[in-house]
């Protein structure tokens, strides 16, 4: 595995950007081009200063990293996740009966949607599967947690109206989907590899 | 991986709940009112919900 660089890279950026920009709406694009310039530079600083995006609004910020224990004993994989939910992708990631995997559950960093915490479950679960008995204990670094996460959807919302006494409203918004959560192995980071 | 797991498709998530859309629907009735979600399906990067949705 190689954690030198993201494999969500500023490249991908770019491709989010054109996505984005694939909205022809000649009236929305300046608006859709500043929000994503904004993202772009944000990018762009994203590895020269580590600091530098903490305000920024993309990333799900847990103040804790990411982190997981996993072994391998008996033919039972044993884990301390956050979500308990990342057995199900985890048991098909490494091709095992979804009763071979029992999570017990750990307090860990709070997050509101999905963050590194399960990409990092299936990274400990990989080694521990590698090495029997010997618990492993993963833990993110900043960097890969800023730089593997999943991030905000992207979103632009444009909105109309022709008020005094309001006569008529227009509402438009362009985004990806909200809920995404790992229930298989193309959810989490070691799956799409 | 030697083959990466394919990627579950995504569907938004309908009104009232909502998905980018949620509470877009404004609270009055309005003449000549049009709330429209353009759903973004393809994107390179993976994404899940911020807090920021339920606070827009």
């Amino acid at each position: 595995m190689n954690w030198s660089k993201p494999r969500e890279s500023i490249t991908a950026f770019i491709s989010f950007r054109k996505a984005l920009l694939r909205v022809s709406i000649p009236r929305l694009e300046s608006r859709a081009r500043q929000v994503l310039d904004q993202a772009g530079s944000w990018a762009a600083q994203r590895w020269r200063d580590t600091r530098a995006p903490m305000d920024l609004p993309r990333l799900h910020r847990s103040f804790v990293l990411s982190c997981a224990v996993w072994a391998w004993r008996n033919d039972d994989l044993v884990a301390q996740p956050k979500y308990l939910d990342v057995h199900r992708a985890v048991a098909e990631l490494i091709s095992l009966p979804p009763d071979k995997v029992r999570c017990i559950h750990v307090q860990g960093s709070g997050c509101y949607g999905q963050n590194g915490a399960d990409d990092v479950s299936a990274d400990a679960a990989l080694v521990a599967i590698a090495m029997p008995d010997t618990p492993i204990r993963m833990q993110w670094m900043r960097e890969q947690e800023f730089g593997w996460e999943p991030l905000g959807p992207a979103m632009v919302t444009e909105l109309e109206g022709s008020i005094g006494k309001i006569v008529a409203w227009k509402h438009e918004v362009w985004s990806n989907p909200h809920n995404n959560r790992p229930i298989d192995a193309g959810g989490i980071s070691p799956g799409r590899k | 991986m030697t083959t990466p797991f394919p990627i579950r498709a995504v569907e938004p998530i309908p009104m009232p709940e909502g998905d980018g859309d949620r509470n877009s629907n404004p609270l009055y009735t309005l003449p000549n009112m049009h709330v429209i979600y353009h759903f973004l399906r393809d994107m390179p990067l993976r994404v899940s919900a911020l807090v920021r949705l339920a606070r827009t």
